[in-house]
Parts: C-alpha cells; structure tokens; sequence
C-alpha cells in the first residue's frame, strides 16, 4: 500500500486510479461472495419457523452492523495512532474508514425498519438498539462534517480524531444496550441457538461484507492519497 | 416478501453505488494529476527554454 510520508507528499508518484491487481482479487472475492450470500440466504436455506422469509433479513442486518462496528474500531484505533504519530496516513486511513462505516450504519438501520415493520408492525420505536445506533450513526457523520469545517487539514485530522475516539464509546453501548435495558430488539443470537445452516449462511454473509468493507477501505484511501498528492503538485505549479 | 426484497436490493444498490461513485472519483482525481503533471512539464520546458535564450 502506498503511504504518505509528510503531509502533503506521497511515495506512490503514479498518477493512481486504475485497479491494480490485488485490488481486482478483492473485488472478485467480494462480488463471488456476496452473490453466493445472497443466492443461500433467499433461497437455500430454510425459513424462520415463527418470522417466515423476512427472517432473511437478517443475512444482510447482522453483517452490515458488524460492518459498522468494524469500522468504528478502525477509526478508533487509526485515530489514537494519529494523535500519538501524527502521521498522516492514519488519519487518512480513519477517514476512509468513517466514510464506510456511515453507509454500513446507515445499511443496518434500514434494513432494521424493514424488519421491524412486518415483525414488530411499526417502522421505528424509541428502543435502546435503534437509538443508541441512531446516535452512533448521527456521531460519524459529525466526524466527517468535522473534517469539512476545519480549513487548516491538520486541525481538522485533531479535531476528527478526537471524535473519532470518543465517538468509539458508543459501540459497546449498542452493542450491551439489548442486556442492560429492557428492548423490543432481540439480545445477540449465539451458534447454539441458531440451526446450523443458518449459522454458516450469516457467517458466509460476514466474509463478503467484510470483503466489501476492505475494497471499499483501500480505495478510499487510495484516493485521499491521491487526492493529497494532487493538492501538494498544484502547489508547486 | 416485499420487505425482504426491498431490503435486498436496496442493499446491493448502496453498495455499487457507493463503489461507483468511488471509481468515479479515483478516475477524475487520476485525471487531473495527469492534467497537473502535464502542466508542471510544460512549466518546466519554458523556464528552461527561456534560461537558454538568456
């Protein structure tokens, strides 16, 4: 991977963005997975004895909020690396990786609602989960507002990278919201209560979105490094 | 089923588009840092060719 060294430099001097190879791989592997995914969760694996088809849901709401939480832990941690190094990169890579997480947030609380709709009969209900992951969604999309305010970039790398740390609180919150209250939202399944096809249809629903999460990760960064690179050439022309 | 499908392939939907629009941005940015390498080429071979002619 190539990383810059300073702000403002980069050490990769091609002018970026066609895929390159490893690239391609990823997104082969993403693609064959999450189709296959998809192929068993509709129609291979068997329905929910009490929930029926919509049950399937589930093949998608479980990966993405484990996406999301997956990207929250890597802004969290790219986010203390930045503020002890300052390297740049680490904040690039935080960047990217709050980027992903809000589209994966934002995944799992639709595909919640729409779950919920036909199993609990509304939409949206003020319940511990939904909100404590409203309020994770609302904090990365202040964390990318804050790097759109700040002019000065490394200001604005300080500023998002304490959000980003803080922010992080928030993830074990959610994800303990369903034991420490009393919520409408089911408590966290484990193998042994699920039958055993659908335990590996989520788990092969986990590896492509985790594919998905990695393409979409490196490319973002790429590109900011490029980006990086593109502002740093115009200022010496 | 109508629930699942939507969530299906609104699922699908985000995701492509969310990477498409990456491409899209990873070909504009590659773009114009071949646009500024050029530039900065061109800058080169005028402040050379005027130190000649000097």
């Amino acid at each position: 991977m190539d990383l810059p060294r300073t702000p403002g430099t980069v050490t990769d001097p091609s002018p970026l963005p066609r895929l390159r190879s490893p690239h391609l791989v990823l997104v082969f592997l993403a693609v064959v997975t999450t189709v296959a995914g998809s192929v068993i969760g509709l129609w291979v694996v068997p329905p929910d004895a009490m929930q029926g088809d919509v049950q399937r849901l589930m093949y998608l709401h479980v990966p993405a909020a484990w996406l999301a939480f997956l990207a929250f832990f890597v802004v969290f941690v790219m986010s203390v690396l930045y503020l002890i190094q300052r390297d740049p990169r680490w904040d690039l890579l935080a960047a990217s990786s709050a980027e992903v997480g809000v589209l994966f947030t934002a995944l799992t609380l639709v595909l919640g609602s729409l779950w919920g709709k036909p199993i609990w009969g509304v939409w949206w209900t003020w319940d511990p989960r939904l909100t404590t992951t409203a309020i994770l969604l609302v904090i990365y999309v202040g964390y990318l507002a804050v790097r759109s305010f700040a002019a000065d970039p490394e200001r604005a790398a300080r500023w998002s990278a304490v959000v980003g740390i803080v922010g992080f609180a928030d993830v074990p919150i959610v994800y303990l919201s369903v034991t420490w209250w009393r919520s409408l939202h089911q408590p966290p399944s484990s193998p042994q209560s699920m039958a055993s096809s659908m335990l590996w249809t989520l788990m092969l629903n986990l590896v492509a979105f985790t594919l998905v999460y990695a393409y979409l990760l490196l490319r973002r960064y790429q590109v900011a490094v490029a980006e990086q690179e593109l502002d740093a050439r115009r200022a010496e022309v | 089923m109508g629930y699942l499908w939507v969530g299906y392939v609104l699922t699908w939907v985000a995701m492509a588009w969310f990477a498409w629009r990456l491409e899209a941005r990873a070909r504009e940015v590659g773009r114009r840092l071949r646009e500024t390498e050029r530039e900065g080429a061109d800058e080169r071979r005028r402040a050379e060719g005027d130190r000649v002619r000097t």
